[in-house]
């Protein structure tokens, strides 16, 4: 009987390897994607931006909220410092299947302005980030496939259907423990590598994988920005009456 | 002079000590006429803006000085409070508002016919863009949002109307320059009653954001932001008074977005307004509406292009005679930057299409550096024939310009 049942465990285990080995690209890009992260967050955010010799030239420090139903999140954007740029505020719209919808406020302006989606392309407040690179992908809008495994990760390229997308390709290496994304190579259509995400500090809050610390390394231009996550809150109980276009010119709150 | 500064010195030193937070600009802009020697300016201006959030409550008080130093007539400098308004939200979709404070309304950018209740500063109109021109009213407001919609109902108790270029000013119309020279014809102004509660005015807007665009619906009842021009017969004078009449107005502001491309349009519909009415002893009114419309590209990185196109009905007077057109202009912007973002460089050109207005060629570079200090360079030309478009009528006041400005 013991016999019986260490050839059943075997073979359990044999099929589970296999069973994980025969995960495709989409299989992985999807558990990213629906890794737990809340229903709602709410965060501090510093950026530091430094050329060539690592120099630190410019500083940001932002706020954040996000609030997810499972299939669409919303996200808003404020900056908090420096005075020039305090107040502008970003909010998103990331549909599933659809294109996203952006609004910024300016308080120069002092309203909100829809603007085209292509604009989160645009470096996001003069970082190595752009609003992409800050969102989740969309499983609908990239053909994901799996490549060869390395570092004990899963390795997966994700190309955008569209042909106009800035970035013709990704490779993504996934966490095979918690399917959270460790590390980004940013190809141009040329296929050279123009940027690197990686992330450098990773923790557990309140039973969710938390990013705290990421780093883009932009090799265009010689720069890189390093983003810090503090004050982390999740399932705080945001309303979703707070991420609407006209409610967007607030004070920073998150201290 | 000395006595308005010293009073702004205690105001700041005594918000500081029981506000969370304070936001200050200075700027100062100087500006030279290439066409009269005569037209200089060397403007300073200092503003603050005081903050404290204390539980469900919000409090602000903002205000400025400003000070002309080339300007003789400016002695005393001109002392303004912004606003100074208390926010409660009780609920989170439930806000209510009391005060002096800014409201724009609107899809359209720089031109916003459906932004009822925004009093603007016309004085230096060429060199502000709408977010710095316009002034705060005072309000009583609440605003209920529900899903992605809200609703907001404002109530004005005290209005405030736009402030004009003087009659020195080189930016003051042909029209009223004409009205001043014309003999026989007398100007009575007129001061909007300011007596609160006694003249209300009221808006409602019905707002909804939609995945890939968002609708704005207003409807306002009160008064015009800038005097309309009436005229009576007395013997042979023509007497012209400046009046602030109740009226009824309707607007919609539409936006979306399409890849690289946003549209924007608004509209507006006021059912009684005459910049002057027509016979001479009936004062007859007269309906108008007023579109402006515009499409924005974006490259997705740093290049942005904009088309904007305004249509206006608009009464003239001519002659002892008004008459109504169309008055329309387009305006095309590019808009690039350089060096991480720090230098920024614009160019609008704004033409008449169907009317004589004129044109104008505006470039401005901007450079921001240590973060916070940006320094501003730039230009206007105005060209056309004819001395009363809406452009043209500016042709002899070409300039150059140069703006620093310091936030801390």
């Amino acid at each position: 009987m013991p016999k019986v049942l260490i050839c059943l465990f075997t073979c359990l285990l044999i099929f589970q390897i296999q069973a994980k080995d025969v995960l495709k690209g989409h299989d992985i890009a999807t558990k990213a994607y629906n890794i737990e992260d809340g229903s709602d967050l709410s965060c501090k955010v510093e950026m530091e931006i430094s050329k060539g010799g690592g120099r630190v030239v410019k500083h940001r420090t932002l706020e954040f909220f996000r609030i997810d139903d499972g299939i669409n999140n919303r996200g808003i954007f404020r900056i908090c410092s420096p005075k020039l740029l305090k107040g502008t505020t970003f909010l998103s719209w990331n549909n599933a299947g659809k294109d996203n919808d952006l609004w910024i406020y300016l308080p120069s302006k002092k309203k909100s302005r829809r603007v085209a989606g292509n604009n989160k392309y645009q470096k996001f407040v003069s970082s190595d980030f752009t609003y992409d690179d800050l969102s989740k992908w969309s499983l609908t809008r990239n053909i994901f496939k799996r490549l060869a495994d390395d570092k004990g990760m899963y390795v997966i390229e994700s190309v955008p259907k569209e042909k106009s997308e800035k970035i013709a390709r990704k490779v993504v290496w996934v966490d095979k423990v918690n399917f959270v994304i460790m590390k980004v190579d940013y190809y141009n259509k040329s296929g050279k590598l123009v940027k690197t995400l990686t992330v450098e500090e990773l923790k557990k809050i309140n039973g969710i994988w938390t990013v705290l610390k990421s780093r883009m390394k932009n090799f265009k231009s010689n720069s890189e920005t390093i983003l810090e996550v503090k004050n982390v809150v999740y399932d705080s109980g945001l309303s979703k009456g707070m991420f609407v276009s006209n409610k967007l010119n607030k004070r920073c709150r998150v201290k | 002079m000395k006595k308005r500064f010293f009073l702004v010195v205690f105001l700041v030193v005594s918000f500081r000590a029981i506000s969370s937070e304070i936001d200050s600009t200075y700027e100062s802009f100087v500006q030279n006429t290439t066409n009269r020697s005569d037209v200089k300016s060397f403007n300073n201006r200092l503003e603050s803006n005081f903050f404290k959030e204390k539980g469900k409550f919000v409090f602000n008080v903002g205000m400025e000085i400003m000070h002309d130093f080339i300007d003789e007539n400016d002695v005393d400098g001109e002392f303004n409070l912004n606003s100074a308004y208390i926010i409660h939200t009780p609920t989170d979709n439930l806000e209510f508002t009391a005060g002096r404070k800014i409201i724009t309304w609107g899809k359209a950018d720089e031109f916003n016919p459906a932004d009822f209740l925004a009093p603007e500063d016309l004085r230096y109109f060429i060199f502000k863009e709408k977010g710095e021109r316009v002034l705060a009213n005072n309000i009583i407001q609440a605003k209920l949002n529900f899903g992605d919609s809200s609703i907001t109902g404002v109530m004005v108790p005290l209005q405030r109307t736009g402030k004009l270029p003087g009659s020195d000013s080189i930016w003051r119309t042909a029209d009223m320059r004409i009205l001043e020279t014309t003999p026989g014809v007398v100007i009575h102004d007129k001061k909007m009653e300011e007596t609160p509660f006694k003249s209300n005015q009221y808006a409602i807007k019905f707002s909804s954001d939609f995945s890939v665009m968002d609708i704005d619906l207003i409807y306002f009842s009160g008064f015009h932001l800038i005097p309309e021009y009436v005229k009576s017969l007395s013997g042979t004078t023509v007497n012209i008074h400046e009046d602030y009449r109740r009226f009824n107005g309707y607007g919609l502001g539409v936006s979306g977005a399409y890849k690289s491309y946003t549209f924007r349009f608004e509209g507006a519909f006021k059912d009684r307004i005459s910049l002057l009415v027509n016979a001479a002893a009936t004062n007859i009114d007269r309906a108008m509406f007023q579109i402006n419309t515009g499409v924005d590209w974006t490259d997705g990185e740093n290049i942005h292009v904009s088309v904007q196109y305004v249509l206006s009905e608009i009464m003239k007077y001519k002659e002892g005679i008004t008459a109504r057109r169309l008055s329309d202009f387009l305006f095309l912007q590019y808009k690039t930057s350089f060096f991480d973002e720090n230098i920024e460089v614009r160019l609008r050109v704004g033409n008449a299409v169907m009317s004589d207005d004129g044109t104008v060629f505006n470039f401005e570079g901007n450079y921001t550096f240590f973060e916070n200090y940006v320094v501003t360079l730039g230009a206007y030309v105005f060209g056309g024939t004819n001395n009363r478009g809406l452009f043209s009528q500016y042709d002899k006041n070409d300039l150059v310009y140069a703006k620093f400005k310091i936030l801390f």
